[in-house]
């Protein structure tokens, strides 16, 4: 019983007494060297001794001074790595709240997500009111949203109205070659950030990207990356406690693109960021008080009809809308405007949207031929098209590899389509064929494009959507595929028989060809309109809206509504 | 408990500034030094060299069998038995409060040719070196060496030939610049090259320091130094600058071989330095 005692003791603690045996051994040859040392000394000759004796405050002197130097030189170098402006400090700016100075009221095109991020501001500014009633200050704030959409300007403005110190650092940056770096920078940002909460009442650590470090942690391969990134989360989330556990007013804002669930789990919970906002991309009101604030800080044609700006930048985030504006009063100093006017905004979408204009010498003929085909898909857009307007039309060809273009958009964003809207995209599409066919009774290899899209939508609405003309129904396309079973190379089988199959492309080929006849009944009936459009196109190469809106209306066309 | 931290630091800190001015007490005193010499010469290196006392300088002496071996040159194993006896005698000196002055370790062959080793050291010389205050070859040429043929020494193994005195200051400095002066003439090679130094004599008659020496020139070359007087003036200022002697009162330097005559007071012979 005895032995087994002692034996499982010398499991338990084995290190322990491993390292205590080991202290003692080297504390017992200590002190044998120091006595056989002194005696030595003892028995030295008195100049030897008077020589030993005589150089110890020397020593001491030249010990105390080159310990100065090297505490200095480590003290100056670990403020550096680690406090100062070292590597932990690349990426991370400090910044008061007045000079980040962005108004709340400058924060536009985000309307509903400011009315959430308002309350977080009025916690923060008078956190008495929550905690009288017994609450919990909010200590994370995460952004959600695609690139673009102001994250980073909502954060800023948050702090701006809050009057805190603003500390800013990009995810990416963070993490560094050196492994345990990223854990040590966010140490050392919250370090700094508590400072400075101290000093002025609160501080506001926005972390841009924060899916750098904030990725699910992982088990690491062996060659210590995922080790570092899953310190620095781990060094994140325990920042996060310790702003709990620590009345500092400290606030950590995060702002990502990716999706919640591609973050780490534990940094999502309850209790690490109290409040998760979605910024999406601006509504049709917040475009239109977009293109409004931002053309007030130029010159502008103030014809310009911001609502039209608003509804063809349907899914332009407000960096998008900020460098439209920008570009087009580039163009417009290029050419020599004194302002900037629907024609510059136009053409700074187009370079933006399409690229730039491509010089190639097209033959009269040619650009008869896109003049037509593109006025195919315009007057049909524009008589058919139950949601989308016409922006644009033009025959100039583009970097991107279109001869001509015709820019219809949706009147505002639409998350789920009908029927006749696909329908509507197809007959389009086929547009420029059947104006092709009927003002020169040919066709050309322009229609590729065309052709394309219009399979596609037809071969959707039949194989996936249950929209075709004989009523077969169900998502073909996902029998087409394997079901999760791993084909190792080989073709995926299909679940759909032959039959089915000829069944569906029948369906296809038959809704091709009901949406071509029909386009060529309407470009027939409106050939007058189809050669008007097409000789202004040629006479000016580009139309924008209200050109377009100028031309229906002179041959008595309205558009669908 | 702060307070008692800081007062042991503060007193370790005293008392290592002040460790330096420890009053330690000699190892051997002058009464005993031949005793402490003999022993210790005994004990560590098994050498009994005979050791005396004459007012302010230690003699040693060392009969050994053989000193040289037949091409003139001084035995290896002899060299490093004079070399360890020195050693011996430096230790119990510079351990030795108050301390003699000079140093005259003679080693005589006794019996094959009968010739003297003499070395005299300065024995503040010797504490400038063990303190790195001048170098090895500074203190070599800062101990006087006489070798002479002596028939007395054969057979003596007791020392009763020796002439033993108690050394003066003026007369070792005299030794010595006549030592560095040969030193010079023989081993510059631009001296050497254009001079032949036939003789030298450097003593103190009463408060002027005679310095008589024989050179010729016997080769001129661009790289030649003209003034010969010049060159001994530099070396007596340097030898007596360096002993801070300022007991005398002029330098007579005398080359016979050309008839130039030098007299320089103390004052003008700092010129030189």
């Amino acid at each position: 019983m005895g032995n087994k005692k002692i034996r499982i003791y010398l499991k338990l603690h084995w290190v322990k007494i491993l390292i205590i045996s080991l202290l003692a051994i080297i504390g017992l040859f200590t002190t044998i060297v120091m006595i056989a040392g002194v005696q030595a000394m003892l028995n030295l000759e008195s100049f030897y001794k008077q020589l030993q004796f005589s150089s110890v405050p020397l020593q001491f002197f030249l010990s105390v001074i080159t310990a100065i130097i090297f505490a200095s030189i480590y003290t100056v170098f670990n403020y550096w790595f680690f406090f100062g402006g070292g590597m932990t400090k690349l990426g991370q700016k400090r910044i008061k709240s007045q000079e980040v100075n962005i108004k709340w009221d400058e924060v536009i095109g985000m309307e509903e997500v400011k009315r959430e991020a308002w309350e977080v501001v009025q916690l923060l500014k008078d956190r008495s009111q929550l905690q009288r009633v017994g609450g919990q200050i909010i200590k994370g704030l995460l952004l959600f949203g695609p690139p673009g959409v102001g994250k980073t300007y909502l954060a800023k403005a948050i702090a701006t109205e809050v009057k805190v110190p603003f500390l800013s650092v990009v995810g990416s940056e963070i993490e560094g070659m050196i492994v345990g770096l990223g854990a040590a920078k966010i140490r050392s940002l919250f370090k700094e950030a508590r400072a400075m909460a101290e000093l002025h009442s609160g501080c506001i650590v926005f972390i841009d990207e924060i899916d750098s470090v904030a990725r699910p942690r992982r088990e690491d391969m062996g060659f210590g990356g995922q080790m570092s990134a899953n310190a620095a989360v781990n060094q994140l989330l325990t920042e996060l406690d310790g702003l709990r556990k620590i009345e500092n007013n400290v606030v950590v804002i995060g702002a990502t693109n990716v999706e919640e669930r591609d973050l780490d789990p534990a940094l999502m919970r309850a209790g690490r960021f109290d409040r998760k906002i979605y910024i999406g991309l601006p509504s049709l009101k917040d475009r239109e008080n977009l293109f409004g604030f931002y053309l007030k800080r130029i010159k502008f044609d103030p014809n310009i009809d911001v609502s039209v700006l608003a509804r063809k930048a349907v899914f332009k985030s407000p960096a998008d809308i900020a460098n439209i504006v920008r570009e087009a009063s580039i163009i417009a100093v290029r050419n020599k405007k004194d302002a900037v006017g629907l024609k510059e905004i136009s053409e700074a979408m187009d370079r933006i949207d399409l690229g730039l204009r491509r010089p190639i010498d097209l033959s009269p003929k040619e650009k008869e031929q896109i003049a037509y085909h593109e006025a195919g898909h315009a007057i049909v857009a524009y008589l058919l098209h139950p949601t989308d307007d016409v922006f644009k039309a033009s025959i100039i060809p583009r970097t991107i590899g279109f001869l001509g273009f015709v820019y219809h958009r949706s009147r505002e964003e639409m998350h789920i389509h009908n029927r006749e809207y696909y329908l509507a995209n197809i007959k389009v599409a086929l547009g420029s064929y059947a104006a092709e066919k009927i003002k020169f009774n040919t066709t050309t290899s322009g229609v590729d494009e065309d052709f394309n899209h219009a399979m596609y939508w037809a071969y959707n609405m039949v194989w996936r959507w249950g929209m075709g003309p004989s009523g077969i129904k169900g998502n073909f396309k996902e029998l087409e595929r394997s079901f999760g079973v791993p084909t190792w190379g080989w073709s995926t089988p299909s679940y759909v028989s032959e039959k089915t199959k000829e069944k569906l492309d029948d369906d296809v080929q038959a809704i091709i060809q009901q949406c071509l006849k029909e386009v060529e009944e309407l470009l027939t009936k409106e050939s007058p309109l189809l050669d008007r459009f097409a000789s202004e196109l040629i006479q000016k190469q580009e139309l924008d809206y209200d050109e377009i809106e100028a031309i229906f209306k002179e041959c008595g066309k309205s558009r669908l509504r | 408990m702060r307070k008692v931290q800081i007062t042991v630091i503060v007193i370790s800190i005293i008392t290592t500034l002040l460790s330096g001015c420890l009053f330690i007490k000699p190892t051997y005193t002058k009464e005993k030094i031949v005793e402490a010499i003999t022993n210790l010469c005994e004990a560590e290196y098994k050498i009994e060299p005979r050791v005396w006392l004459l007012g302010e300088t230690v003699w040693v002496y060392m009969p050994l069998p053989k000193l040289i071996t037949k091409d003139a040159q001084f035995d290896k194993d002899v060299f490093e038995k004079i070399n360890k006896v020195m050693i011996g005698a430096s230790r119990v000196l510079l351990s030795m409060k108050p301390r003699p002055q000079f140093m005259a370790l003679v080693a005589s062959d006794t019996e094959e040719y009968g010739i003297d080793y003499t070395v005299i050291t300065w024995i503040p010389d010797i504490v400038k070196y063990q303190l790195q205050l001048i170098s090895r070859d500074e203190f070599f040429r800062r101990n006087v060496i006489r070798i002479g043929e002596s028939p007395a020494a054969l057979g003596d193994r007791e020392g009763i030939h020796l002439k033993k005195e108690d050394i003066k200051l003026s007369e070792f400095l005299g030794e010595q610049i006549k030592q560095r002066i040969q030193l010079k003439f023989n081993l510059d090679p631009n001296l050497k090259e254009a001079f032949k130094l036939e003789s030298t004599k450097a003593a103190f008659d009463g408060n002027i320091l005679k310095i008589i020496c024989d050179i010729k020139l016997v080769k001129v070359s661009p790289k030649t130094p003209m003034n010969t007087q010049d060159e001994i003036a530099k070396i007596t200022a340097y030898t007596l600058q360096q002993y801070d002697f300022k007991d005398f009162l002029m330098v007579e330097i005398e080359n016979t071989a050309t008839g130039e005559k030098t007299d320089l007071s103390r004052i003008a012979l700092k010129d030189f330095l």
